[in-house]
């Protein structure tokens, strides 16, 4: 069976289990029968204001945050790129507190998704005039580390001035990563980002493909690089955006999955693209689905998941690139 | 003939403000070999890649197939011209197939049979169809030279940008690219190659462009451009053009 096909049915089982799993032990057969016959339900509430919107949010999140961290990757031609690592997902948070904190979310319904955007798309610009000037890839991790210690200082001085310690709370949970107790409002928040950043994404996979052989061949090939630089960073922003604005920072993911696929694509990183949708949505609906079953009184948050199992594979990665 | 790369009066500046090319005008046809040498930091590189279209000239223009340059799409560029790069640079590891297959990016059929009958043609042509399924990046400097010889071949163009090609390669395969240069030419193909080894420029270009200090020293036929006088000028040596056996023969640092 092809890749294609094996990624996409693992995404639908793990789709439906994610819609499974819970507290409430309802029946998903019961609460479709009510939900066509009109009937209001607990089953149909629960499956449709609860599990629905955990089950897309953790759909769209995994495959905005893998796709942008293999375009990451491609754009400045390193493995060791993701949206987390080099401070963008906190560069988008930082820029949701301060809407969050000033109230400024209040104003439009559009407001915090494009925050976070505006705050990933200057992480990234940042980050490119940087690889003008610091040609190795350790550099780059370093100015990544810079960058995230520096806007999670920012966040925490904002924190400090909370208005009340339960704005706090929210906060830092929110920051933690997780697709718990959202509503469909928050898919449709961040679905527009997702296609616009998605589609931009994968109409640059030829010029990633190119910029394989580096940015002036990749230019006599009929890619240059100024002419898809653009599309490339807003379409990072506009998928890390979306995932932070409503799930906060989920860690790692746009790490793990382009390094797990790419052997699968033969190293192709247009192809990559394509498949880093379905593996992070994957990855997400997994993890979601492990810390809904862990045993505890409080459920674990998401993104505390995906950092213990994306931190040791970032170090074996680090040791992997040294040798 | 048909002009297939004309450029006039190019200027490049540095961000520091030295001069890199100044003045220069060049013009290559379908079916010749033009040589660029000169000394190290004469502009040859830099000349190059202005042709190429991947440093855009502060002055002067340059036309393409008789097309300017600046007016003709990224694409369609690529479609009439290859560019052959120094120092072959693969950031992932892709096998030796992919990689010529980039060549067809512009096309967009590298799965189609015309890219794939052209990816194939090509590695044929340079002796490589057993690398095919290799790791580009295990390979030798040589070899990687060699498919990406093969990866601009792919492409089907007009007109060909080399710089050094011949750098990496050992005395038997400067001599094989070179003629395969010259049998390309002879189909047709308008070549503009930059050259360190003098005799190599000697026996396969039509015509040399010799550059010094980002201007043209001199330019015309082999024979009227490796004279004595300019190469003990551009080069600092004494040496001579054996026009017997089209050698350069360094006698002595002037």
């Amino acid at each position: 069976m092809k890749l294609s096909s094996l990624l996409l049915i693992l995404v639908a089982v793990l789709w439906l289990i994610e819609l499974s799993s819970g507290v409430s032990g309802i029946s998903i057969s019961v609460a479709l029968a009510d939900w066509w016959h009109g009937h209001n339900s607990v089953a149909r509430i629960i499956l449709f204001e609860v599990r629905l919107p955990r089950a897309c949010l953790a759909l769209m999140a995994g495959a905005a945050l893998a796709i942008s961290g293999a375009a990451l990757q491609g754009l400045l031609r390193n493995p060791l790129a993701s949206p987390d690592i080099l401070g963008v997902s906190q560069t988008a948070a930082l820029a949701a507190v301060c809407v969050l904190y000033f109230g400024f979310s209040q104003l439009a319904w559009f407001v915090l998704p494009l925050a976070a955007l505006s705050g990933a798309a200057l992480a990234v610009v940042f980050l490119l005039q940087l690889t003008r000037r610091l040609a190795s890839t350790q550099s780059l991790i370093l100015a990544g580390i810079a960058l995230t210690a520096l806007t999670s200082a920012l966040i925490t001085f904002a924190l400090n001035y909370a208005p009340n310690p339960y704005a706090l709370q929210e906060v830092y949970f929110w920051m933690l990563g997780s697709v718990a107790n959202r509503s469909l409002a928050e898919v449709w928040l961040a679905l527009p980002f997702f296609v616009i950043g998605t589609a931009l994404l994968l109409s640059s996979h030829r010029c990633l493909d190119a910029l394989s052989l580096g940015e002036d061949t990749a230019a006599t090939l009929g890619f240059p690089l100024s002419h898809y630089r653009w599309r490339l960073i807003v379409g990072v922003a506009c998928n890390v955006g979306a995932a932070v604005a409503v799930s906060g920072s989920i860690g790692f993911v746009g790490l793990i999955v382009p390094h797990v696929l790419r052997p699968l694509v033969k190293g192709q990183p247009g192809q990559l693209l394509w498949w880093s949708l379905p593996g992070g949505s994957a990855l997400v609906l997994l993890a979601d689905v492990i810390v809904q079953h862990l045993p505890g009184t409080q459920e674990l948050q998401l993104g505390v998941l995906t950092a213990l199992l994306g931190g040791p594979f970032f170090l074996w990665l680090l040791l992997r690139q040294r040798s | 003939m048909t002009l297939l790369l004309s450029a006039h009066d190019l200027q490049l500046q540095a961000a520091d403000g030295r001069v890199l090319l100044n003045g220069i005008s060049l013009q290559v046809a379908a079916g010749e070999i033009v040589g660029i040498i000169g000394a190290n930091g004469a502009g040859k590189s830099s000349l190059l890649k202005v042709l190429a279209g991947i440093k855009p000239a502060q002055q002067g223009q340059v036309q393409v197939a008789g097309q300017d340059a600046q007016r003709l799409a990224p694409l369609q560029r690529a479609r009439l011209q290859g560019y052959l790069e120094q120092r072959p640079v693969l950031h992932w590891p892709l096998q030796v197939q992919q990689v010529v297959a980039l060549a067809r990016l512009a096309f967009g059929d590298s799965e189609a049979p015309t890219g794939t009958a052209a990816i194939d043609t090509a590695l044929a042509a340079i002796g490589i169809s057993e690398l095919a399924e290799r790791e580009f990046l295990q390979l030798s400097e040589g070899e990687k030279l060699l498919v990406n010889l093969a990866r601009v071949l792919a492409g089907e163009p007009q007109l060909l940008l080399a710089d050094e090609p011949t750098a990496a390669l050992d005395p038997a395969h400067q001599h094989w690219v070179m003629q395969l240069l010259r049998e390309r030419a002879r189909q047709n193909l308008g070549v503009l190659v930059v050259l360190h080894d003098l005799t190599l420029a000697a026996r396969y270009c039509d015509r040399l462009l010799l550059l010094h200090e980002g201007s043209v020293l001199a330019a015309g036929t082999t024979d009227a451009v490796l004279t004595d006088t300019n190469l003990r000028r551009a080069f600092g040596i004494d040496a001579t053009l054996d026009l017997a056996t089209r050698t350069v023969i360094i006698h002595s640092p002037a």
